[in-house]
């Protein structure tokens, strides 16, 4: 005799065939129902549960009591709003709030449309951008570890389950094909119908396989701390070729704003609210810049230094702190 | 019965009707029974633990309180979970990862025995509720309340407090291991 190896909608019909013929019989049941009768019976009677309903909630108003209460909700919901702005743009990378802090930034850009508060705006990222790169410097690796970990984890979990959804769908979409390749007459279409269902099932071992590889990846780890330091020298590097780039951009924005100041003394009055305090504003910002300039040099000596091979925190945060 | 008689039902039984549980009992009980009887070893000891379930149940009944959207059937499996688990830690049945062969030697009958064109089938048949037994308790049990129990994957989350996704992967991977079990030779 063959043994007829199953496929998965064979082995499902199975199933359930088998467990419809899975019931209590008359007498058993009469047994098992007096005898559970008998001991609720001894027991004490049940407690009255309360009111499944409340009636205070249909007896409430919503114009009488509940409509004062809105503004009071409508300012927690905007102090919350407030409040996460607020605790966003102190957020470091890493941070869980880092990804709106960089959004709002963004929304901030696309809507500042005047250079000069432009310029002040790329000046202030930068000062950010440095403050960052300076906790970055005095991250604990060995956090940022079990950080890595934990969402490499998370994301291996989510991704096993997305192949096995797919792999569900495509047997549903298969059983429907078979449905329909049973209900055929036309030999045209029995021909058509099977050259799907051969399709799909080349697609579902492609998905079981898929499945295996993703279910058999391991986490690459971290394995020495050695590695994690280059990469944070990579992360950090990057970051100086981003703020290299802000201040290029922001000296471009300066230049084009003495250009423009210095083409006539009408600029002021051709530019409806640009007053003195202004101009002087940007000079102001100006010099802020230059001297940020130049205190954004020390961070990239320091880097090449001794001061991320050794990982001296110190040497970090003093280039912050010239910066400012 | 609809899941509105039944809350009815349980709000009679809450307020004092006692004798109405016979009638939540004659409900489920075939349910329970079939979910038991596919996770333990046999009918005697599947109705002992049906038994408990639903006098655990009308313990528990003053404390139930029906939620929006949620069944009853979905508190009473809960239970019935809770009362397999204790069922497993005193017969000491650990969670195995993988199959051992001597075991699924155990399940395969004599061939010789049945007729030859339904002996495959029923062979198959019959061995299916050995093989999920085989299985580790976590697939046997999203297996059994998929395919047997025959429930969405959202009301087997609530009973079992795992994610859908995460069910969805143990029911393929149980039908996975199943088949290999069936198709050995």
């Amino acid at each position: 005799m063959t043994n007829q190896h199953l496929t998965d909608q064979e082995l499902a019909q199975l199933l359930k065939a088998k467990a419809a013929g899975f019931t209590l019989s008359t007498g058993e049941k009469q047994v098992m129902k007096c005898n559970l009768m008998e001991k609720i019976a001894g027991a004490d009677v049940t407690k009255s549960a309360p009111k499944r309903y409340n009636p205070w909630i249909y007896k409430i108003s919503f114009r009488g009591v509940v409509m004062p209460f809105l503004p009071i909700l409508f300012a927690i919901l905007l102090a919350g709003g407030v409040g996460t702005a607020a605790l966003a743009d102190n957020a470091s990378p890493g941070d869980p709030l880092y990804a709106v802090d960089q959004w709002m930034e963004q929304v901030q850009q696309r809507w500042t449309n005047r250079a000069e508060t432009k310029a002040n705006l790329y000046a202030r990222f930068a000062d950010e951008r440095l403050q960052e790169l300076s906790e970055l410097r005095n991250t604990d690796p060995s956090k940022l570890a079990e950080r890595a970990r934990e969402m490499w984890e998370k994301h291996h979990q989510e991704a096993v389950e997305r192949v096995t959804k797919s792999i569900e769908q495509v047997t549903a979409v298969q059983n429907q094909f078979k449905e329909k390749l049973a209900a055929a007459t036309d030999s045209e279409q029995k021909a058509v119908f099977q050259k799907i269902i051969d399709h799909l099932t080349e697609v579902q071992q492609r998905r079981e396989e898929r499945l295996t590889e993703v279910e058999d990846r391991t986490f690459p780890g971290l394995e020495s701390l050695g590695q994690l330091r280059a990469q944070i020298q990579e992360m950090r590097q990057e970051n100086q070729q981003e703020m290299q780039q802000v201040r290029e951009r922001v000296r471009e924005e300066f230049q084009g704003l003495r250009l423009g100041n210095g083409l006539g003394q009408g600029a002021n009055s051709q530019t409806p609210g640009t007053s003195t305090s202004d101009v002087s504003s940007s000079d102001t910002s100006d010099s802020t810049l230059a001297g940020g300039t130049s205190g954004n040099d020390t961070p990239t000596n320091a880097d090449t230094g001794n001061g991320a091979q050794s990982g001296n925190p110190s040497a970090g945060s003093d280039a912050g702190n010239s910066a400012r | 019965m609809t899941e509105k008689e039944i809350q009815t039902l349980i709000s009679r039984i809450q307020a004092g009707e006692t004798e109405l549980f016979g009638r939540i009992f004659e409900q489920f009980s075939d349910k329970l029974f079939r979910h038991v009887a596919f996770r333990v070893k046999d009918r005697e000891t599947a109705k002992d633990i049906v038994s408990e379930v639903f006098l655990g149940a009308w313990q528990s009944l003053p404390r139930y309180r029906h939620q929006e959207k949620a069944k009853f059937s979905t508190w009473l499996f809960s239970i019935a979970r809770r009362i397999l688990a204790d069922y497993y830690r005193k017969h000491q049945r650990t969670d195995r990862g993988k199959v051992a062969l001597e075991d699924i030697a155990e399940i395969l009958p004599d061939e010789r025995a049945l007729p030859e064109e339904t002996a495959s089938i029923q062979l198959a048949s019959e061995r299916v509720i050995s093989a999920i037994q085989l299985l580790p308790l976590n697939m046997a049990e999203a297996v059994t309340l998929h395919y047997i129990d025959e429930m969405e994957y959202v009301e087997m989350a609530a009973i079992t407090g795992k994610t859908e996704g995460n069910l969805r992967v143990l029911v393929h991977r149980g039908l996975q291991q199943l088949k290999k079990i069936l198709n050995h030779d």
